[in-house]
């Protein structure tokens, strides 16, 4: 937990907080809003229940900067000079960042609030907002990434692992997974019921499951490129 | 007409002369000229000779077979040498005088009329020579002239009476003669319309100035009269008069003593009502005009500002929001389980910040939307400027236009309407950020300059728009002129006048590289620097 460092009495605001190390793992929630004075009462307020964050002025400014791995959310304003909050959200979501974003606007107009909905904004609030509106959404923000992280997180172990195959074993594991018997596979790859059994065993073995049943949800988590990328 | 003439005395004393002069010369008692004056004839001057019987002022009947009369009849010179041997004279009246022998010539008008004679009578008989019929006729022909002189010096009196006539009888002024015990002793009609008397009420001396001189007017009414008396010229003045019925009316007045009279003057009146009346008229249409413009100041303001008020909300929903997390936020730093004055206190110190925020907002908008008579005070035009570009932020964020400023510093103060003054820069940065608002892609630019020049302000608004063509460049500024579906046309047709008012101008005029540029000028007032 970190935060509750005081900041210089001045009230220019440090882009981050002092005490980020980059190893550090708490939720970090990014603010975008071109007002200096929104800005800083957003940071305090999360401050203030132990959250850190940091400002943006604009989303250029967030766009190039270099952001520390750590789960949180975005709050954004949407209407700022340069690219407003909606252009920011697709070109977020265009380069793989799936960091939930809240909105928060000055009048929510329901066209605008559908568009950010459908494009994956966890709230979509409008100005003046109550401390405990903004704060549950952070937190569901903060929740949903963290998920989202976990799952990607699990994913690419069994990445990891499903890559460690030999060829042989992945065209075994797609069969498997398909529920076919070891008799059919055997006579379909034109080897003998024995080797099946003998990949079958490694596969469960490197893919670190349990239980057939465990090997199926693993190989059906796996993205489709990579399943269907298989020889 | 010309029989009735006066003969100046200056004349009668030089024709004495000549009478004398003649009596003289030809040694006779009498010389004399007669006029006639039907159904006489009188001795109009006579020589003081000798012997002479003749009285000036003597009247004898015509038709009684006198010299003069054969004269005149024949309107050619006459000479008896001796009556008494003469059939034709024997029993004349001037016989019984003694008088026998006659030279006259006759005299007359210019206009061919007689006047009379000049002749010569003696007691004893008289050839008379051709050397004294001649001289005679010359003195005759310098009567004639004196007669030519006096005949149009008439015509000369006569026209100018007759302009004088036509004057008060075309009523067109009211002209009275007064005298200083208060009466009005004449009075054209017009001046009875005036003050509502009639002619039977002007003869039976019942019209008294005095009378009619309402009471706060009577000093003024004896220091005019003491003036004339002392020969002073006395300036024509406005007064009221009483009327008949007790109504008052306006009037010019101009009085002038009448010369050669004891305490009598002329005046002439004018009435007043129609210009008192056209002066009140143009007064409440001037207040009606001030009015209307203030409306529709007020009007544009309104307009103006509410095109921006999804802007102004957001302007204020900001330091709104701000100061509420603020707030909210010192109250949990307060109430957690370790409580953190210092950032509580911090928190607090901003909500109260961005509290003057929002009412700084509030009270700038308010000031554009508050219907009150324009005052002109000492102005910092950058700080009034700058207000307005405040107002205006959010709606050159919305329409992605970059507002840039170059306000100079230490400007001397203007003296002018900070609400009017705010009114054009609102409307020019609006038509800006409007013309803009039309371009697709290129870079929305809005520059907003201050600068000193010799006697006077320089404000200029430049924005990077379409810009304004050749012809469009003035219409613009005629009202009702607008290319917007939505617009009035008023906006710069106001701003004009605003600034006209102020003493300056506004122009526009083509910016570089592109768009339009609207400046304004407003004189420095060397009064209000400090
Ligand atoms: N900055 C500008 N660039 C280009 N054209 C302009 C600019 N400012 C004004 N104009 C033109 O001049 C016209 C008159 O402007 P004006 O402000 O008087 O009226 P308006 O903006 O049309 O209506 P409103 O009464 O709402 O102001 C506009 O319609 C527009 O065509
Ligand atoms: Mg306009």
């Amino acid at each position: 937990m970190v935060g509750t460092t005081a900041l210089a009495g001045s009230f220019a605001l440090p882009r981050f907080p002092m005490s980020i190390a980059a190893d550090n793992t708490d939720p970090l929630v990014l603010i975008v809003d071109d007002d200096e004075e929104v800005r800083f009462a957003l940071r305090e307020l999360l401050l203030s229940v132990g959250i850190d964050a940091c400002c943006f002025g604009s989303t250029q400014e967030l766009l190039s900067a270099d952001l520390p791995e750590r789960p949180g959310c975005l709050i954004l304003d949407v209407r700022m000079p340069g690219a407003s909050g909606l252009d920011l959200q697709q070109r977020l979501a265009a380069t793989g960042n799936t960091r939930p974003i809240i909105f928060l606007t000055g009048h929510g107009d329901i066209a605008m609030t559908v568009q950010a909905m459908k494009a994956g904004a966890v709230d979509f609030l409008t100005k003046p907002v109550r401390d405990q509106t903004l704060l549950d959404a952070v937190a569901a923000g903060i929740e949903k990434d963290v998920a989202q992280r976990t799952a990607a997180r699990r994913i690419k172990q069994h990445v990891d692992r499903y890559t460690k195959l030999t060829a042989r074993e992945r065209e075994v594991l797609r069969e498997v997974a398909k529920g076919r018997l070891n008799k059919q596979i055997a006579f379909d790859l034109g080897i003998s019921e024995i080797t099946v059994k003998l990949h079958r065993g490694n596969v469960t073995r490197k893919m670190q499951a349990t239980t057939i049943g465990q090997l199926i949800r693993t190989w059906e988590l796996l993205p489709a490129g990579i399943r269907e990328g298989s020889p | 007409m010309l029989n009735s003439m006066q003969v100046p005395a200056e004349v009668m004393r030089k024709w004495q002369e000549i009478v004398d002069l003649l009596a003289d010369i030809l040694h006779v008692p009498s010389a004399l000229i007669m006029r006639v004056e039907p159904p006489n004839i009188k001795v109009f001057v006579s020589s003081e000779s000798k012997g002479n019987p003749y009285e000036p002022g003597e009247v004898a009947c015509l038709n009684t077979g006198l010299y003069c009369e054969t004269v005149m009849n024949t309107r050619r010179p006459l000479i008896v040498p001796d009556a008494l041997q003469d059939e034709a004279w024997k029993s004349n009246p001037d016989i019984k005088l003694g008088m026998i022998s006659y030279l006259g010539v006759p005299i007359s008008w210019p206009d061919g009329e007689i006047f009379g004679t000049i002749c010569v009578l003696d007691k004893k008989s008289n050839e008379y020579s051709e050397l004294y019929l001649r001289l005679m006729l010359q003195w005759r022909d310098v009567l004639q002239a004196d007669l030519r002189s006096i005949a149009s010096m008439q015509r000369e009196i006569e026209q100018r009476e007759a302009k004088i006539r036509r004057l008060v009888d075309a009523n067109i002024i009211g002209i009275v003669i007064w005298n200083v015990e208060g009466q009005i002793l004449d009075a054209n009609n017009e001046f009875l319309r005036i003050v509502g008397y009639d002619q039977h009420d002007l003869q039976s001396g019942r019209v008294s100035w005095a009378d009619m001189t309402p009471p706060e007017w009577r000093d003024r009414n004896a220091m005019t009269v003491s003036k004339l008396q002392n020969k002073q010229a006395v300036q024509p003045f406005e007064k009221e008069y009483i009327r008949k019925d007790g109504s008052r009316i306006p009037v010019l007045l101009g009085v002038a003593s009448l010369e050669g009279t004891e305490g009598q003057g002329i005046a002439f009146v004018l009435d007043l009502t129609e210009r008192k009346r056209a002066e009140t008229e143009a007064r409440e249409s001037e207040r009606r005009f001030r009015n209307m413009q203030m409306e529709l100041a007020h009007a544009n303001r309104l307009a103006t500002l509410g095109q921006l008020t999804a802007s102004i909300t957001h302007e204020v929903k900001q330091p709104i929001t701000a100061a509420l997390l603020n707030t909210q936020t010192a109250q949990r730093f307060l109430t957690r389980q370790q409580p953190d004055v210092e950032r509580a206190k911090k928190a607090i110190d901003r909500a109260v910040l961005n509290g003057m925020r929002i009412s700084e907002v509030v009270d700038r908008t308010h000031a554009l939307v508050r219907k009150e008579p324009v005052r002109k005070d000492r102005l910092e035009i950058n700080e009034a400027i700058s207000g307005v570009i405040i107002l205006t932020r959010g709606e050159a964020l919305k329409n992605d236009v970059q507002v840039r400023t170059q306000l100079a510093e230490g400007l001397p103060a203007i003296q002018g309407s900070r609400v009017q003054i705010q009114q054009v820069m609102l409307n020019l940065i609006v038509n800006a950020i409007e013309a803009m608002s039309q371009m697709s892609d290129d870079r929305r630019e809005l520059l907003i300059s201050t600068q000193a020049e010799a006697d006077r302000v320089l404000v200029a608004v430049r924005d990077s728009g379409p810009g304004l063509s050749e012809d469009t460049i003035e219409r613009a500024f005629e009202a009702f002129y607008t290319t917007k579906s939505s617009g009035l046309g008023m906006g710069l047709s106001i701003c004009r006048s605003i600034v006209e008012d102020h003493g300056g101008r506004l122009w526009a005029t083509a910016n570089v590289p592109k768009g339009a540029a609207f400046q304004f000028t407003v004189p420095i007032n060397s009064d209000c620097q400090d």
